[in-house]
């Protein structure tokens, strides 16, 4: 798999993850706040545009603005997941 | 042609004119929109303070978790349009969820709420949470299960309490496309600074309590604190110790339990009607001289109120007074042994006054020797009763602080010779060698007649507790420490281990009976006294009862 589709699936668990934990409408509209990133109404990421690690930090960074413990948790499960990615 | 001409500049200076109206107008659009959103971003600000400020006040200096999540889920509720505004507290395998309905809903929505929130809590914590127990309550519009709309649309905001999820308020509607970033984020924002002002809080009390823990576990007395159910708050190292109680399997003196306490005082007193008497009365109970098993215990019991004057519960502390008790029992066996001790001279005085008046009276005048045994008897029992007396003065004087000292150079051989020569008959009577080892002189800064009475003391002593054996005086020089040290060794009774500390002491109480039934002990604590004014020291070896005994002091050289 290329380095954007692990991006994608990784932005796509925690987007989809935020959506469970914060709501679908709240975390959709937060993570699309980002440039570079498209997303669909079931959370999928669709496409990124740019550097995807600066994509996954910003994203990460706009859901920290609405709860920083919940986005440290979400990340650290991921971190242990994908342990070989950049964050 | 020039018509033509003309039109076509009119033409062109109306484009101008208009595009230029265009331009402006735009221009003006754009400021406006901007002006507007400024605005708008400060009235949110403005309106985020109001309710912040309105949520802080509510929740004052609470630390009640739940009153601080029902407060932000009360205050959250009135800013957007929703069906139901929910919150859900997990403790062990516990859950309290409360909901308020503000439009009609069906049980199923609920229901659909509870799982959102639930699969949030599971989310957030990584782990299947599902609580086996529901405190649940549900307030406002009726339910009814003719709505038959399902969610359509929440958010969920997680409530941390320092970095522990607490609980989780969701805001739901039957419509769709309702709580977007724009309406709901303010939400997040009120929500994370008031959990930061209860964290901040709760941080300064643990802070405090930590202070307060310190000071309470270094005080030897013990102390509990109790609710007004007699539950255990707080309790000090030093309870466990006073009352005797069993060390705990783990060294945290939180496993004391009320139970311990009442059960380590049961028979004595009742702590918990003692509790409930100062709480109805509303005044400090004292309760005097408990005796537990090794100890003697004073107990306080103070009611404790809160802020606005409730009583909340009670203050106890059990004062340790067994080292009190022990002085005063000492206090008076030495008060009831100087009366022994002067009674057996004045009996010897007025019996024999008594014998010589009654030979006065009868004239027929009595031999010689015989008004000279009890005249000599007289002189006796006075002496005794003199040196006894002087003793005490003597100790009085060290006690306060006035023992006077006239100190010059003098052969301290030569003392000990004298004082040697002066026991030798009393050594002969018992059959005891008493030998001085000594350089030809000792030349030394004493008061004379002071350490005369110290060696005298000791030599007495020496021969008093002695039945067979010898006595040796012996004097040498410590030049390493600048003193010269005299040791009187005896072949007598010595001394167990566990008397040798209090040999010195005024309330001593010594556990070879033989030691303490002859004579008052108070020579040591007066020859103590002497050459500690001196700026000697004196002290006692023994390997043991019946193995003899060695008294040192020093004097600086």
């Amino acid at each position: 798999m290329s380095e954007q589709a692990d991006y994608k699936k990784l932005l796509t668990e925690l987007i989809q993850k935020q959506m469970v934990i914060l709501g679908p409408n709240i975390a959709l509209d937060t993570a699309r706040k980002v440039p570079g990133i498209r997303i669909a109404g079931d959370g999928v990421v669709l496409e990124i545009i740019g550097d995807p690690v600066m994509v996954l930090r910003s994203v990460a960074q706009e859901y920290t603005v609405l709860s920083s413990y919940v986005t440290q948790m979400a990340l650290n499960v991921l971190k242990q997941k994908y342990p070989s990615m950049a964050y | 042609m020039i018509i033509n001409i003309l039109l076509v500049a009119d033409f062109i200076v109306l484009a101008i004119v208009m595009a230029w109206y265009i331009f402006r107008t735009l221009r003006e659009r754009a400021y406006l929109r901007t002006r507007l959103s400024q605005s708008m971003q400060l009235q949110q600000k403005v309106y985020q303070a109001q309710v912040l400020k309105e949520i802080s006040e509510r929740i004052g200096y609470s630390l009640d978790t739940t009153k601080v999540v029902e407060i932000i889920t009360n205050s959250l509720g009135n800013l957007l349009p929703y069906d139901t505004v929910s919150y859900m507290l997990i403790t062990d395998n516990s859950a309290v969820f409360k909901c308020h309905v503000e439009n009609s809903v069906s049980h199923e929505f609920i229901e659909e709420v509870k799982d959102k929130i639930l699969m949030a809590f599971s989310g957030i914590l990584n782990l299947d949470v599902k609580p086996s127990r529901f405190d649940e309550s549900v307030t406002g519009n009726l339910l009814d299960d003719n709505v038959r709309v399902g969610v359509k649309s929440y958010f969920n905001l997680p409530v941390f309490i320092g970095e522990k999820l607490v609980g989780v308020i969701n805001v739901a509607s039957g419509q769709f496309g309702r709580f977007g970033e724009n309406e709901a984020s303010i939400l997040y924002t009120i929500t994370n600074q008031a959990a930061l002002a209860v964290t901040r809080l709760q941080g300064v009390l643990r802070s405090e309590r930590g202070k307060l823990k310190a000071v309470i576990d270094s005080i030897t007395d013990g102390i509990i604190s109790v609710d007004l159910s007699h539950q255990l708050l707080v309790a000090n190292p030093s309870v466990r110790e006073i009352l005797e109680i069993a060390p705990a399997k783990s060294s945290e003196v939180s496993d004391i339990t009320m139970f311990d306490i009442v059960d380590a005082l049961a028979g004595k007193t009742d702590l918990r009607t003692k509790i409930d008497q100062a709480l109805a009365e509303d005044k400090r109970i004292f309760v005097p001289d408990v005796v537990l098993k090794n100890r003697a215990l004073e107990i306080n019991i103070t009611p404790v109120k809160n802020e606005i004057g409730e009583k909340v519960g009670a203050n106890v502390v059990f004062h340790d007074i067994t080292t009190e008790k022990s002085l005063e029992k000492l206090r008076q066996e030495f008060t009831a042994m100087m009366v022994h001790e002067l009674r057996a001279p004045l009996t010897a005085v007025r019996w024999s006054s008594e014998s010589m008046l009654k030979n006065l009276a009868q004239a027929t005048g009595s031999e010689p020797g015989k008004v000279k045994d009890t005249l000599v008897t007289i002189e006796t029992a006075s002496n005794n009763m003199l040196e006894l007396v002087n003793d005490l003065l003597d100790v009085a004087k060290i006690e306060a602080g006035k023992f006077e000292l006239n100190s010059q150079e003098y052969d301290l051989a030569e003392v000990a010779k004298q004082q040697v020569e002066v026991f030798k008959p009393q050594a002969e009577v018992k059959h005891l060698a008493l030998s001085l080892s000594s350089p030809e002189k000792l030349k030394a800064k004493f008061d004379r007649i002071r350490v005369s009475q110290v060696l005298g003391n000791l030599i007495s002593n020496a021969i008093k507790y002695s039945d067979s054996g010898e006595i040796v005086v012996s004097l040498l020089v410590d030049e390493a420490n600048k003193r010269v040290v005299v040791g009187v060794k005896d072949t007598g009774i010595g001394i167990s281990r566990e008397d040798l500390p209090v040999l010195f002491s005024k309330f001593k109480q010594l556990k070879s009976g033989d030691r303490s039934k002859k004579g008052t002990g108070l020579g040591l604590v007066v020859s103590k006294g002497i050459i500690e004014s001196h700026g000697g020291q004196i002290w006692v070896e023994s390997p043991g009862e019946n193995l003899g005994s060695t008294f040192y002091f020093s004097l600086p050289n």
